[in-house]
């Protein structure tokens, strides 16, 4: 009977099930059940009164309890403080830079390592100037079909572009920076090695503001 | 960003955070409109957070929303 339930809640590693495919992974039998049931009853009702809606809430509230049932799991490093830094210019005159854990390459590049031990804590510098077709995704960690399909879903760089052109941002900076974010026993090289790096050499370059994504 | 637990344990000095699917933390793959939404209301909190730690959630649900449609409201504001 169990494998019956786990057979229903396997789901494909694409973009639509990378939040509620959790559930699968740490939901007791009963729970396993529990949304199924919840899933159905606000499907019909849903088919009753037209406001599915309420079935797409149903799933994002399992996601979100899979989510934090997931990170309860997980190892995490310790971390003290919160960094601190006031922007000092209003956005029209920053330069701000792009950096990225989507495990983002440029075609010429080495890309990332996806069997090294531990994770992958390089990272890839990017310029401005590289042609979209020329920008690659290597990530193990997250469905890529949405960055291979347009870059700029996880690494902005058309959208800062257009931004700087329409005067929005002061200016994009002349490199970004990306990391492929699977990074397990390997977070003390990334936080001691890699990312002090990155962060001088952004110093370096006079950025004003740096923006993040993660996948 | 895109995991709520993992944004306290790393304590970024401010962080916006998505529900969206894991992959498309800006929005839909060819979706300029979404794309322009949240990179400009991350740009927005960049600029107006005065608190270390702070973690905005932007209301947005993914395809349930019109983009183009808050662009448009927001070029009349700034014309006003």
């Amino acid at each position: 009977m169990p494998s019956e339930l786990d057979d229903i809640l396997r789901s494909p590693r694409d973009a639509p099930f990378s939040r509620i495919r959790y559930v699968m992974l740490h939901a007791t039998e009963e729970q396993k059940a529990g949304f199924l049931r919840e899933l159905y009853l606000a499907a019909v009702q849903a088919k009753d009164t037209g406001q599915w809606d309420q079935v797409v809430e149903k799933l994002e509230d399992w996601e979100a309890w899979a989510m934090a049932e997931f990170s309860s799991h997980a190892m995490a490093p310790t971390v003290e403080g919160i960094p601190w830094s006031s922007v000092s210019k209003p956005l029209n005159k920053s330069r701000i830079a792009i950096v990225t854990t989507g495990g983002i390459y440029v075609e010429g590049q080495e890309p990332y390592d996806l069997d090294k031990q531990g994770g992958d804590f390089s990272f890839r510098e990017i310029s401005r100037d590289t042609p979209i077709n020329q920008l690659r995704v290597k990530h193990r960690g997250y469905d890529i079909a949405g960055p291979e399909a347009d870059i700029n879903c996880v690494f902005p760089l058309q959208r800062l572009l257009e931004m700087e052109a329409e005067g929005a941002i002061g200016e994009l900076a002349s490199t970004a920076y990306s990391f492929m974010g699977l990074i397990n026993a390997n977070t003390n090289f990334l936080i001691e090695d890699s990312a002090p790096e990155v962060a001088r050499r952004l110093r370096q370059a006079d950025v004003d503001a740096v923006f993040i994504t993660a996948t | 960003m895109m995991f709520k637990e993992v944004e306290e344990y790393i304590k970024p000095p401010r962080v916006v955070h998505v529900r969206f699917p894991f992959g498309r933390p800006l929005g839909e793959p060819g979706n300029t409109d979404q794309q322009r939404v949240i990179i400009e209301d991350s740009l927005e909190i960049l600029v107006n957070t005065t608190v270390a730690g702070t973690v905005v959630e932007l209301p947005y649900r993914w395809r349930r929303e019109d983009y183009a449609a808050i662009r448009m409201r927001r070029a009349g504001e700034t014309k006003i």
